[in-house]
């Protein structure tokens, strides 16, 4: 497979005249262009190179066909290359007529070195510039089907939490009427787990794919992280861990989305906790910085455990990546997702331990206080 | 470990219904009766007093906040709000506004137990509030009515602070009636004779 890049280096010279042919070769090697010839509309039509070529340089007469024969069959071999028609002053006017043909453009006889440079050149920019663009298409084009993605899971919220309703709840009252068949409750039992686990992997998937609306309030980081500590209660309940906040400045305040943030400080905490053995500590320091030239605010959370592996740093933030025996791995992905839409980055300190740093704006760019990301703004 | 609650519950599905009425008698409460309709569920409540109620959202007719939301106005009771949705900002307006346990579906057991604790404990906290509350109010009521009369009885009698204080407290014991009683009677003989 040719990939894009050498394309644009490969030129097909068909030309009869055996001097003329060698010039124009000895010209376009020594442009760094990659170069195949014919002498014949045969032999180039034969010719395996001329189906890669990015620019095919044709002479007007050739002992076995004229161009506007031989253009449309090499339109048909080559459909991507340009092709240019070498011409005599005094054929300009069917040269011209090459051109309804299928030709780009044409050169003149004696060929200008120089001129034939900067054909080339602008041909090349142009396709670079089509590759762009249609690279920009692609984008687009996955952003909308992300955003569709996106939307559709929001729509069926309803109907696949009910769904999931009605099948936990006859598991639940299966098992109950099971209570003397320890095998078959066993089994139940089973079910049950298994559904557990489909019904996460459901809400994170649906968490990661929906639409991010962020509704930026004013809001208080230390407060916000001392809440989410305190909802983990249930899960911390006979393990020995805490939570030390340091701040150098008189507060956290800044403008954030709190239930985002909330699932950030959530899915980081959580993970320290899982991470860690006791005596569980994490460190909570929030400072003052510049984040993209506006005043921000950096908080490095760091837990007293392991810390990360070569692997788990690099891959850390990606998708579906985790270390757990469960879950899904879209923690830390959806958590980037938040921090990035109020403009902010998320990145990993050097520890000891594990060290999460997220920086954000305190307050968010004028166009951004209710932002949404991908999908109908209307839930 | 709660005690046996009288529990009404509201949801469209019969499934859903069915499961809430088999585990709240598996965890030891009574239901009382169960909704299908906001409407239902508003006079299902009117009629037998429970202790706490559990409604889901979205239900034809009234929805289940604007149900919830009717039927504390008539009787404060505790309400738990079960729903499909987790959407952030309808969770904070219910808490905010007087449901004491939001759970978003699929629920276990465990879940309802946990949130009937919590809604229950919730709610009692919240009564002792508005309780202590209503008696500041009155005190500080009482105080100001005292105040008052001292200053009729010093003002009419000629008398000084203490003395007027020792006169009220003296009609008080005598007519076995509370010092604000008898400042109230003060008040009003002066309102009566006019100014």
């Amino acid at each position: 497979m040719i990939n894009e890049a050498d394309q644009q280096l490969r030129v097909f010279v068909i030309e009869d005249d055996p001097d003329t042919c060698s010039n124009l070769c000895q010209i376009l090697e020594l442009n760094g262009y990659c170069v195949a010839a014919a002498r014949t509309a045969a032999e180039a039509l034969a010719a395996s190179q001329v189906t890669c070529a990015a620019v095919i340089l044709l002479d007007r007469h050739l002992p076995d066909a004229t161009a506007e024969h031989i253009l449309p069959k090499l339109k048909q071999f080559a459909p991507q290359a340009e092709i240019l028609v070498i011409t005599g002053h005094a054929d300009l006017d069917s040269a011209i007529a090459a051109l309804r043909f299928g030709a780009a453009d044409y050169l003149l006889k004696p060929i200008n070195p120089e001129m034939l440079r900067v054909r080339l050149q602008r041909i090349a920019q142009q396709r670079q510039r089509e590759l762009e663009l249609q690279h920009a298409r692609q984008q687009t084009l996955q952003s909308e089907r992300l955003a569709a993605i996106g939307k559709a899971m929001t729509g069926l919220t309803h109907e696949s939490r009910n769904a999931l309703q009605r099948s936990q709840a006859g598991l639940e009252m299966l098992a109950r009427r099971l209570a003397d068949r320890p095998d078959l409750l066993k089994l139940t039992r089973r079910i049950q787990k298994a559904h557990n686990d489909l019904h996460q992997l459901y809400e994170e998937v649906r968490d990661y794919a929906a639409p991010i609306h962020l509704d930026r309030q004013p809001g208080n980081l230390t407060d916000l992280l001392n809440e989410v500590w305190n909802d983990l209660a249930p899960r911390r309940k006979g393990t020995h861990a805490c939570l030390r906040q340091h701040s150098t400045i008189h507060g956290a305040d800044c403008h954030i989305d709190r239930f985002g943030f909330r699932q950030v400080f959530r899915n980081i905490l959580e993970n320290a906790l899982e991470a860690c053995s006791e005596p569980i500590e994490i460190e909570a320091s929030i400072t003052e910085v510049e984040c993209n030239g506006r005043p921000g605010l950096r908080i490095a959370l760091r837990d007293n455990g392991p810390g990360l592996g070569s692997e788990t740093r690099e891959r850390i933030f990606d998708e579906f990546y985790t270390t757990k025996t469960r879950g899904t791995g879209l923690g830390m992905a959806i958590s980037r997702r938040i921090v990035e839409a109020h403009q902010g980055g998320i990145e990993l300190g050097d520890g000891p331990g594990t060290e999460i740093i997220l920086t954000l704006p305190r307050t968010p760019a004028p166009d951004n206080v209710s932002k949404s990301l991908g999908g109908d703004p209307d839930r | 470990m709660t005690n046996s609650l009288q529990i009404v519950v509201a949801d469209d599905e019969s499934e859903m219904r069915e499961y809430l009425q088999e585990t709240l008698c598996f965890l030891g409460h009574h239901v009382l009766g169960t909704a299908t309709t906001g409407r239902e569920f508003v006079d299902l409540c009117r009629r037998s007093h429970p202790d706490l109620v559990i409604t889901d959202i979205k239900m034809p007719d009234l929805d289940g906040m604007d149900a919830a939301i009717e039927i504390t106005a008539h009787r404060p009771v505790p309400v738990i709000l079960v729903s499909a949705y987790h959407d952030p900002k309808l969770i904070e307006r219910a808490l905010s506004d007087h449901v004491l346990a939001y759970l978003v579906k699929p629920i276990k057991q465990a879940d309802l137990e946990t949130s009937i604790a919590l809604a229950m404990q919730r709610f009692k906290e919240s009564r002792a509030l508005r309780q202590q509350a209503d008696d500041l109010r009155q005190a500080l009521g009482d105080r100001k009515l005292v105040e008052r009369a001292k200053g009729i009885l010093m003002k009419r009698g000629e008398l000084d602070e203490p003395t007027a204080f020792r006169r009220l407290q003296k009609l008080a014991s005598d007519r076995n009636t509370k010092l604000a009683e008898i400042a109230r009677m003060v008040v009003t003989a002066e309102e009566a004779l006019g100014e």
